[in-house]
């Protein structure tokens, strides 16, 4: 007699379904395309990693999705970020004392920089990796967040993904930390040097950042969006 | 996980035990994942449809020779705007009694002199070891994909793996220089960028490019064709097989 086989969802030509209330479903390793089956997340601490490769898995825990206020209290954690990160921006990141003299510097001005010397390339690089796409990512995440917790349609929310996507690789506000320290140094012999408040304000943006990094590929996330877009009548029936 | 050759994953069982699993590729099973929601799908669903889930456009899987062909470009750039970038000068020093121009290479010898070693060696990697070793990484990763695809492929995803994650740290010395000239700028000092930053910038953008460019999951293909790929179908062999794979060993999975 054969040995019973463990039921696996099963793939339809149309989607394969992540099981709503299983302990498992099917996923492919962005980086090896390797088919396997994962654990659902269970808490903040699981790490998922490829079988074959190693790459790890982005996995939301979607413990928390699954409350009734945790996308909002999502939505408000990463607004209050968006606004952090337009003071990091603007407050002083630098500052120099020559013989009784302050001189500070913020981003903006940093970016300024560039432009006064006519090197435009250079300002518009940097106006982008520090702060445009930053805020861009964080605005999208918002945007995702508030479709699940509004009527929008799933085709904006599907959007705003995609955009998350792609200015993810060019958000380089930790390298501008790292930057800053070698600025500092370097000045430190003839120049008295002190960091700035926007410091703090672009470490608490970096944490914010790197948690909610999976957020995307949230299945529960997704749900709740195509929920409320089939209430609204504006997308199509969900396909699980 | 432990180890890989080919479609056999060899890791670690919940009990330390060896384990050795057949894994398939999603392009053999004519799987892909959405790229805006990650919803797993198969390409018999028309692309015209979008995805079922989040209704993104979805563009397919690709074509591996024109991935490859757009890396080598991109690559070929950053190559060529690497000896600019190491040759002139990026930054120039104006004092009252004196002028100096450094080249990326000098200003790590000065940071060396003033004492920082430790922060020349960053800037040393950062700046001049990482982008050469990106750009000779993924000359390397391209011309293995194509002319000898089984060879030490785990090894080679490791070192995909490696240079995306430290390569956008050679804009470093950029955003240094950045904050250098918007704060030295009195009468009596003065920073001033040079065009070897502009040549230097190229580089960082082209090798990003490039390697957001280049598909890590052709790595792990058997040969890679020159055409799109006719993607077989779920038959019923497959749909058999699909339940076998991966290597879930945990509790009973329910549907």
């Amino acid at each position: 007699m054969p040995p019973r086989q463990t039921p696996l969802p099963r793939p339809s030509t149309a989607a394969v379904p992540p099981d709503t209330d299983g302990a498992a479903t099917l996923v492919l390793c962005g980086d090896c395309d390797a088919l396997q089956v994962a654990p659902k997340a269970v808490g903040w601490i699981l790490r998922l990693r490829c079988l074959r490769c190693g790459a790890e898995l982005p996995r939301m825990p979607d413990r928390y999705l699954e409350q009734a206020s945790g996308p909002t209290l999502l939505l408000l954690l990463l607004g209050t970020t968006m606004l952090v990160l337009v003071a990091a921006l603007t407050l002083p990141i630098l500052s120099i004392e020559e013989s009784g003299n302050l001189v500070t510097v913020n981003v903006w001005g940093t970016i300024a920089a560039f432009q006064t010397q006519h090197l435009t390339p250079l300002a518009v690089l940097m106006g982008t990796t520090t702060a445009v796409f930053p805020i861009l990512e964080l605005a999208c995440l918002s945007g995702l967040l508030a479709c699940a917790n509004f009527s929008w349609a799933s085709s904006v929310a599907s959007r705003l993904a995609r955009v998350v996507g792609l200015v993810r690789p060019w958000c380089q506000l930790d390298v501008l930390c790292v930057a800053l320290l070698i600025a500092a140094r370097k000045l430190a012999g003839p120049y008295q040097v002190r960091l700035g408040l926007a410091v703090p304000c672009l470490a608490l943006v970096l944490f914010v950042d790197h948690a909610t990094a999976p957020l995307t590929g949230s299945e529960v996330l997704w749900r709740r969006i195509m929920d409320h877009g089939r209430d609204a009548k504006t997308g199509p029936a969900s396909p699980w | 996980m432990a180890s890989h050759h080919g479609p056999w994953a060899r890791r670690e069982d919940w009990a330390g035990l060896a384990v050795v699993t057949r894994v398939r590729n999603g392009r053999e099973l004519g799987l892909y994942t959405c790229p805006a929601c990650r919803l797993l799908l198969h390409t018999e669903r028309p692309i015209d449809e979008g995805c079922p889930r989040c209704r993104a456009r979805l563009p397919g899987r690709g074509i591996p020779a024109l991935r490859r062909d757009r890396t080598t470009a991109f690559l070929s750039a950053a190559a060529l705007l690497l000896v600019p970038a190491n040759v002139f000068p990026v930054i120039t020093t104006a004092t009252l009694l004196s002028r100096q121009s450094d080249t990326i290479m000098s200003g790590v010898v000065g940071l060396w002199a003033q004492g920082s070693a430790a922060l020349a060696i960053l800037v040393f990697f950062a700046s001049i070891v990482v982008p050469a070793l990106k750009i000779t990484s993924l000359a390397l990763l391209v011309a293995s994909t194509r002319w000898w695809p089984g060879w030490r492929r785990l090894e080679r995803a490791l070192l995909f793996r490696g240079i995306e994650r430290l390569g956008r740290w050679s804009m470093l010395d950029i955003m240094a220089m950045a904050l250098l000239a918007a704060l030295v700028r009195s009468e009596m000092a003065r920073v001033q960028i040079e065009k070897g930053a502009l040549a230097f910038a190229g580089v960082v953008v082209f090798t990003m490019l490039a390697s957001e460019a280049f598909d890590p999951r052709s790595i792990w293909e058997e040969s890679v064709s020159i055409g799109p790929r006719r993607v077989p179908k779920l038959d019923r062999e497959n749909r058999r097989a699909l339940p076998k794979l991966g290597g879930w060993e945990g509790p009973p999975l329910q549907m």
